[in-house]
């Protein structure tokens, strides 16, 4: 426990001891708040709503986890540091896992600095907390996905820039196949299937809606696990390569 | 301590490592040599654990590496090629969080932290950021997290690559004591690294053990090989004194050495001296011998030979080959490297099907001798004194004439 701990807070140290994690953070923030805020407000009558927002963060979130992640896997295998992590007496599922816990940890701080709008809001007006709450919950186990999905490209190559551009795609690729708009042009039971399976956004448009439905958490939790399981099965192919 | 047992490791149609097999005990200082690609690496890399063989096996502290790797891990130091460390943590942190995740209890780090800064000599850069460092600095470091859970086992692989002479002897002398109370095993493809600090030398190439011994062990396997080196003066071409030394009867065969001067390498046939007649030659033909040497085969010559001809069994000279790649050599053995890149040549000529591999060799050889220069110049002055193969007398003789 003390290992993992130790690893995590490695991990975590890499985010914040260079820029990358206050690059993310401001960028995300400045994103989410210019464009965000310009929906909010352009709502008319005025009202004390965070929908225009939640509706835009999964999108960000396509991009800022897979460039939180690209660095995870990809260059340790690059520097050769891979070597040193994984013949110390550590596991891969060890290592795996701490890295995933430290990008998502660097994310739930990301999209938490948006709370101070919810605050804002709430203030002005009456804002829906049931709504937020869901919303932020769906966000974070959405984030999860796309995290996992991030270090499971990472592990697959050496260069960042690639496992980023996959990452970014593979999220994409997830994200549309669930999107109304593009289920709507499928066949029905091909939309069920896209939306059921694929469907990132779908899963969260229940947490937009303040309902925070078990079989939605289940789902997040399988897609992140597999994406995991992949990346350790990944690193430990060296083995047998 | 180290038991190693039909190792195969094959990337594909590549086999790196082609049925290696050794046992090394505690205590040993063991120098793992072999040219570039000869499969070192890969074999390190099974003994960490990093790898799994494809075949064969390896128990290392009485575990075996693909079943209890983790036992194998806890007590073996690893400093992998080319010093991988993370460049943007301290010093001071690498190695807490090397000691934390080597299970070094936490009462002890401070301890073990003080002790490693010392032996390695880190101390004075232990609050600064490993990627500014210098590459001999980050060679410490790398050795100081091999060493921070005080392992039996150390491997260490090209400890001293891009280094400056100076590192290198501070890194070779911390490498020797370190070897009084743990097992060791360095690779390299610097021959008189091994010479220096180890006790006994594996030498592998293409993937297979072609010698294993102490250095005297392996030396007297070459042992036939030893020549003399005679310089003559007086009149005559060296055509002429070249053949009268070959009519001798203890004299298997005789090589001119430098471009310069009358300077011949003498190998004598099996068993015999040929000085005294050697002597009574000049005393005939009104030479005088100005400078007569013979010592024991350096680890170099060994390595050479068997390297490129692939057994340890004395083979039939190629004299007449080395002969020929006389005029190649004397102008540029200015240092081992280039001695690689000729091997690579000659071999082409002892036998056409290797042409390719071994001239890959020669390239690479080329390649590195940038960052090796300096070692190489040193090299070659620590062990003027002891070549003996018909080239590397040729290129000595030729280095001392420039001088």
């Amino acid at each position: 426990m003390y290992k993992t701990w130790t690893l995590y807070k490695r991990e975590l140290g890499e985010y914040f001891n260079s820029p990358i994690a206050y690059i993310a953070i401001v960028l995300f923030l400045a994103l989410a708040g210019f464009w965000g805020l310009s929906k909010i407000f352009n709502v008319e009558p005025p009202r004390a709503d965070m929908r225009p927002l939640f509706e835009l963060m999964p999108m960000f979130l396509v991009v800022f986890a897979p460039a939180l992640c690209m660095r995870l896997l990809a260059e340790e295998k690059s520097s050769g540091t891979m070597e040193l992590l994984i013949t110390m007496p550590v596991g891969d599922w060890q290592v795996v896992f701490t890295k995933f816990l430290a990008a998502f940890s660097v994310l739930v701080l990301m999209v938490l600095c948006t709370l101070p709008i919810a605050f804002t809001m709430a203030k002005m007006g009456d804002l829906d907390w049931g709504v937020v709450v869901g919303s932020y919950a769906g966000l974070l186990l959405m984030g999860a996905c796309y995290i996992s999905i991030g270090l499971m490209a990472s592990s697959w190559f050496k260069s960042q820039v690639l496992a980023f551009i996959v990452a970014a795609a593979i999220c994409f690729v997830f994200w549309l196949l669930g999107w109304e708009e593009v289920t709507k042009l499928m066949p029905q039971k091909a939309a069920v299937i896209s939306r059921q399976i694929f469907g990132l956004d779908y899963h969260y448009r229940n947490f937009a809606k303040g309902i925070i439905d078990f079989r939605d958490i289940i789902y997040y939790s399988s897609i992140a696990a597999c994406c995991l399981i992949l990346t350790g099965q990944s690193v430990q192919s060296r083995k047998w390569r | 301590m180290i038991e190693v047992s039909n190792l195969h490791k094959h990337y594909g149609p590549i086999r790196a490592v082609n049925g290696i097999s050794f046992s090394i005990d505690r205590g040993e200082i063991v120098g793992f040599l072999g040219p570039n690609g000869a499969g070192k690496s890969t074999t390190m890399k099974m003994l960490t654990s990093y790898i799994a063989p494809t075949r064969g096996s390896v128990r290392v502290a009485g575990f075996d590496v693909t079943t209890d790797s983790m036992n194998v891990r806890r007590r073996v130091g690893y400093l992998p090629e080319d010093t991988p460390l993370y460049k943007s943590m301290a010093v001071i942190d690498f190695l807490k969080f090397v000691a934390a995740v080597r299970e070094v209890p936490a009462r002890r780090v401070t301890e073990r932290l003080r002790r490693v800064a010392e032996v390695c000599g880190v101390f004075d850069v232990l609050g600064q950021t490993i990627g500014t460092l210098s590459k001999g600095y980050r060679q410490r470091v790398g050795l100081a997290q091999a060493l921070i859970h005080d392992p039996d086992i150390l491997i260490l692989d090209e400890p001293t690559t891009g280094l400056d002479p100076n590192q290198i002897i501070e890194i070779r002398n911390v490498i020797k004591a370190l070897g009084e109370e743990k097992t060791l095993i360095l690779s390299t493809h610097i021959l008189p690294e091994v010479e220096a600090t180890c006790d006994r030398v594996i030498i592998i190439d293409r993937g297979m053990v072609v010698g294993d011994g102490s250095q005297a062990d392996l030396a007297k396997a070459r042992k036939a090989q030893s020549g003399f080196m005679v310089t003559l003066a007086g009149k005559g071409s060296d055509a002429e004194m070249r053949s009268a030394l070959e009519k001798l009867d203890e004299v298997k065969s005789v090589a001119k050495a430098a471009s310069e001067g009358h300077t011949f390498i003498v190998t004598p046939a099996r068993g015999e001296d040929p000085r005294l007649e050697l002597m009574r030659l000049c005393v005939d033909k009104e030479w005088t011998i100005q400078e007569l040497t013979g010592h024991m085969a350096s680890l170099e010559d060994i390595f050479r030979e068997l390297t490129q001809r692939g057994g340890l069994a004395p083979g039939a000279e190629d004299e007449d080959d080395e002969g020929d790649n006389k005029s190649e050599d004397d102008g540029e053995d200015e240092d081992d490297e280039n001695d690689d890149g000729d091997e690579g040549d000659k071999k082409s000529d002892d036998d056409g099907e290797d042409e390719d591999d071994k001239n890959d060799e020669g390239d690479e050889g080329d390649k590195k001798s940038d960052d090796e220069d300096d070692e190489d110049d040193e090299d070659d002055e620590d062990d003027e004194g002891d070549k003996k193969s018909d080239d590397d007398k040729k290129s000595d003789s030729g280095d001392e004439e420039k001088k």
